[in-house]
C-alpha cells in the first residue's frame, strides 16, 4: 500500500517523466534522493519490526516454559514478575533496569509522511524532513511581518491602543525547552533549528508593537519558576479530599522507607490519635519510634489537631520468590517503619495545612529518602565484605 | 458469686462517677484518714515513714522509687482504678466471700502503682496486708530448693519463703499486737525438735519461720491457713495484693532432679498462694495484677503482646478466678498529665525553660503518647 502511494507521489512530482513508465523499479530510480533514503529506511523498519515481533514471541514461549507457566497466562504483567525475578536489580533508575516488552512500545518510532487520498504528501513542506518547525519559522517571519507594518501604520496615531504598540510582557517566563517544543510539535529537529527559532522568537518580542501577538508568543512560554511541588524530591504533596459521612477533610499519599511502604490517611480535625496497623502511639515503645512519627506535628505547631490512620507492609515480602522457597514475611522495623509514616504524614499536613509547608520543607520532611539496602553480591558474604582470603 | 460480684462492679461504677463531679482543683491530701475515702484526680501523699513501713522502695516500679527518693517524698495520683478497689474494698465484710479483683491493662498504665495505693489503703484502715512484690520470684527467681517433708513431691524454696515472712512482718507492724492475740487452731510439728502449740499467738509461726529458712515454706502456708481462719471469725480483714499473678500459672525455671522443669503446681510457696485467691473464706479482698511479662519476650522490642485477663491468666488460671471484678488501667486523660505536670513545675522536677513553656508541656504530653511510665520518663530527663 505505502509503495503504491509512494510510486504514485513520485509520478506527481516528477512532471518531466514519461507517463509510460509506471509500476516499474525506474520510476522509483527516478525520484527524489530524500525520497528514495526514506523509502529504503521505511521497508529497513517494518521488515526489522517484524522480526522483532517474531523475536519477542518465540522469547515470550522460553519464558513461559521457563516459569512453568501457560502461554496464555503469560501477560504483560506476568512477564514483567518473570524478568524481575529472573534479572534482579538493585539499580535505582527504573529505566536502567532489565525490561522485555512488545517492540511497539520500546523501539524508536518512525516518522512517517503522511498523504493524502491522491497520494500527495501532505502539506508544502514534506521536502524539508521537518515540515513542522519551519512552518513554525514561516508563521514567525509573517507575524513578524505583520507586527512591523501594523506598528508603522500606527505609530502615533489614536486610532489604536496605545497599550498594542508597545512589546508583548514576557516578564516571569520563558521559552520552553527543545524537548517540550519537540513534544508540542510531535517533531524532531536539530539543536540548531532550535536555536534559530529561539532567535526569530527572540527578535518578534523585541519589535514595538508585539503586544498584538502576545497570545502567540505565550504558547511557547512556560513560567520561570515551578511550584513547590515540582521542588520536591520523590512525591507531591497530595491532593485534599473531603470524606461524604463525616465531612472532614482528608488526605492520603502511600510512600516508602526503605523496605516498608507505608499508606497514610491523615484526617483533618482529629484529636491526636494514631493507628498503625492497628496500633497506638503507646505500642511503640521507644522514644525514637515516637519522636520520629511526631516530628511533622512539632515542626508545623500541629500537635493534636490531625489523625493518623496508615498501614504498612514490606516491599520484598510482595516480590516473587522461587517455588521452592518459603516467600517472606518481614516487617517493618523501629526506625523505618515510622520514617516511612512520617514522610506520608508531613505531605498529608502539608497538604491541609499549607502555612506549614515552608518549615517542613527546610526541615528534610517532604524529601523522599530513596536509599534501600544494598543487595548482596553473589561469591561475596554481603553487599561490600569479602570472604577473608587464605594462602593454601 | 458471679451475681455479687457483678453488683459491686456496679456500685464501684456509680461510685467513681458521683467522685469525679467532686473534683475541682489540685490539692495535696496529706494525712491520711481512716474515715476519709479516696477521691479520684488528687495528688495523694504517702508519708515516708509509712512508706517505709510498707517496704514502698522495693514494692514500686524501679524509676518510681527513685524518684520517691529524689524528691523526698511519694506523692501518686488517686485514678479510677483506685477508687473503685477502695469501693469494693469497703463492701468487704463477714458474710462476703474474699472479692477478687484483677487489675489489667497495657504496659505503663500504673497496675503496680495502683496495687501500692491499695496497699496504703488498706494500711490506712488496719487492715491485715500479704504483698507479694512479684509472683513471678516465686516461679522464675528461685535461688535454692528443698524438697518438702511435709508433701512429697513438692518443692520448697526457703529464701523466698523466708522473705515473704518478713515482709509480711514488717508490713503489718501497725497491727502486730492485734496478731500477737490471734491463737493458733492446732499444733503444728515442723520438725523433730520445733513445733508449735496450739493456743500460742500466731506471731511466733511468722519469727519461727524467719530463724529457720529450711521451715519457712512450710510456714508460710501455716500462716495464710490462720488468717483465713481469724478473717472467716471477722477478727480481722485481710488484703492480699499479688503483683504479677497470672505468673503463678506461668512456667517456671525450676528444675527437678531429671533436669525437667517443674510445673508451678509443684512448687510450695505457689500452692499456698493460689490457695488464697480461693474464694472459700471471707472478709477478705485478693488483688490481682495481670501483667504482660508472663508471656512477653524481653528481648523482642517491637512485637505488641495482649493484656487482656483471660490471654495472661491461661485456660487453667482463668478458670481458678474465674468470679472476678476486672478493673482495667488506662493511659492518662489530658487532666491528669496536666495535673501531673503542674506537680512536677512546683517541685521544679521540670526545670529547663523549654519544659516549663506551654509548647513543652504539649510535647511532653504526645511524646509520652499519654502513658504514664513513659510520661514518668521524660519528665526525668528532660
Amino acid at each position: 500500500m505505502l509503495r503504491i502511494a509512494l510510486t504514485r507521489s513520485s509520478r506527481a512530482m516528477s512532471s518531466t517523466s514519461p507517463p509510460a513508465v509506471s509500476e516499474s523499479d525506474t520510476s522509483v530510480r527516478k525520484i527524489g534522493k530524500a525520497l528514495e533514503t526514506y523509502l529504503k529506511n521505511s521497508q529497513q523498519h517494518v521488515a526489522m519490526m517484524e522480526k522483532h515481533r517474531a523475536d519477542f514471541e518465540t522469547g515470550r514461549r522460553h519464558l513461559a516454559k521457563m516459569m512453568s507457566l501457560d502461554i496464555h497466562e503469560l501477560d504483560q504483567a506476568a512477564i514483567d514478575r518473570a524478568i524481575q525475578y529472573l534479572f534482579p536489580s538493585g539499580l535505582t533508575d527504573p529505566k536502567a533496569r532489565p525490561v522485555m516488552r512488545p517492540p511497539d512500545e520500546i523501539l524508536p518510532k518512525f516518522q512517517r509522511f503522511t498523504f493524502d487520498e491522491e497520494g500527495k504528501p501532505e502539506g508544502t513542506r514534506f521536502f524539508t524532513l521537518n515540515p513542522k518547525i519551519y512552518g513554525l519559522l514561516s508563521e514567525i517571519g509573517v507575524k513578524t511581518q505583520s507586527v512591523m507594518k501594523f506598528y508603522d501604520e500606527h505609530v502615533g496615531s489614536r486610532s489604536v491602543n496605545r497599550s498594542d504598540l508597545e512589546t508583548a510582557n514576557l516578564s516571569g517566563s520563558q521559552w520552553i525547552t527543545a524537548d517540550k517544543m519537540k513534544k508540542k510539535l510531535s517533531e524532531k529537529f536539530s539543536n540548531e533549528l532550535y536555536g534559530q527559532v529561539i532567535i526569530a522568537f527572540e527578535h518578534l518580542a523585541s519589535l514595538p508593537g508585539s503586544a498584538i501577538e502576545q497570545k502567540f508568543l505565550s504558547e511557547f512560554r512556560e513560567p520561570m519558576t515551578a511550584s513547590t511541588d515540582s521542588k520536591l524530591f520523590g512525591l507531591a504533596i497530595p491532593n485534599v479530599q473531603t470524606c461524604a459521612e463525616t465531612n472532614r477533610r482528608y488526605a492520603e499519599v502511600t510512600t516508602h522507607c526503605k523496605d516498608t511502604r507505608a499508606v497514610v490517611k491523615v484526617t483533618d480535625a482529629g484529636k491526636g490519635k494514631f493507628s498503625i496497623d492497628g496500633l497506638q502511639l503507646h505500642d511503640f515503645r521507644h522514644l525514637q519510634s515516637r519522636e520520629i512519627l511526631l516530628a511533622p506535628f512539632i515542626i508545623s505547631q500541629t500537635l493534636g489537631k490531625f489523625d493518623v490512620t496508615a498501614t504498612t507492609d514490606c516491599i520484598s515480602n510482595s516480590l516473587p520468590e522461587a517455588p521452592n522457597r518459603e516467600p517472606l514475611k518481614r516487617t517493618g522495623g523501629m526506625s523505618a517503619l515510622p520514617r516511612a509514616v512520617r514522610h506520608g504524614t508531613a505531605l498529608c499536613i502539608a497538604a491541609l495545612h499549607p502555612e506549614s509547608i515552608e518549615p517542613l520543607r527546610l526541615s528534610g520532611l517532604l524529601t523522599l529518602d530513596p536509599r534501600k539496602n544494598e543487595r548482596s553480591k553473589v561469591n561475596q558474604p554481603g553487599a561490600r565484605a569479602k570472604w577473608i582470603w587464605k594462602r593454601r | 458469686m458471679k451475681s455479687s460480684g457483678r453488683v459491686i462492679w456496679s456500685v464501684s461504677q456509680t461510685v467513681g462517677c458521683r467522685r469525679i463531679g467532686i473534683v475541682g482543683s489540685r490539692h495535696l491530701s496529706t494525712e491520711p484518714n481512716i474515715q476519709k475515702n479516696v477521691e479520684v484526680g488528687t495528688l495523694q501523699e504517702i508519708q515516708m515513714s509509712v512508706a517505709k513501713q510498707l517496704n514502698m522502695k522495693n514494692h514500686l516500679p524501679s524509676p518510681m522509687s527513685k524518684q520517691m527518693e529524689t524528691l523526698g517524698e511519694l506523692v501518686t495520683l488517686i485514678r479510677d482504678p483506685m477508687v473503685e478497689i477502695a469501693s469494693c474494698m469497703r463492701v468487704i465484710d463477714k458474710k462476703l466471700p474474699t472479692l477478687r479483683l484483677v487489675l489489667w491493662g497495657p504496659f505503663g498504665t500504673g497496675k503496680t502503682v495502683t496495687l501500692n495505693q491499695a496497699v496504703h489503703h488498706a494500711y490506712n484502715n488496719n487492715w491485715a496486708i500479704v504483698h507479694l512484690r512479684s509472683a513471678m520470684e516465686l516461679t522464675r527467681r528461685v535461688k535454692e530448693i528443698e524438697m518438702s517433708s511435709f508433701v512429697s513431691g513438692r518443692i520448697n524454696d526457703p529464701s523466698n519463703a523466708v522473705s515473704i515472712l518478713q515482709n509480711f512482718k514488717q508490713q503489718n507492724q501497725h497491727i502486730w499486737k492485734l496478731l500477737g492475740d490471734l491463737l493458733t487452731e492446732k499444733d503444728y510439728e515442723w520438725s523433730k525438735s520445733e513445733r508449735t502449740m496450739q493456743g500460742k499467738p500466731i506471731t511466733e509461726i511468722i519469727e519461727m519461720g524467719i530463724t529457720a529458712p529450711y521451715l519457712a515454706s512450710d510456714c508460710v502456708g501455716a500462716l495464710f491457713r490462720e488468717l483465713r481462719r481469724h478473717a472467716k471469725d471477722d477478727k480481722l480483714k485481710v488484703l492480699v495484693a499479688v503483683d504479677d499473678a497470672n505468673s503463678l500459672w506461668g512456667k517456671t525455671l525450676v528444675k527437678r532432679a531429671d533436669r525437667t522443669y517443674a510445673s508451678p503446681s509443684d512448687l510450695t510457696l505457689v500452692v499456698h498462694f493460689r490457695r488464697l485467691f480461693a474464694n472459700d473464706w471471707t472478709n477478705g479482698c485478693v488483688l490481682m495484677v495481670a501483667d504482660k511479662k508472663e508471656v512477653s519476650d524481653a528481648r523482642n522490642e517491637l512485637r505488641v503482646s495482649r493484656y487482656t485477663p483471660l490471654e495472661l491468666f491461661g485456660e487453667e488460671g482463668f478458670e481458678y478466678v474465674e468470679p472476678f471484678v476486672p478493673i482495667e488501667t488506662t493511659n492518662y486523660s489530658e487532666s491528669e498529665t496536666d495535673k501531673i505536670y503542674k506537680y512536677y513545675v512546683n517541685k521544679n522536677w521540670l526545670a529547663s525553660k523549654a519544659a516549663r513553656s506551654e509548647e513543652g508541656r504539649k510535647q511532653l504530653m504526645h511524646l509520652s503518647a499519654f502513658n504514664p511510665y513513659y510520661y514518668e520518663r521524660l519528665c526525668a530527663f528532660n
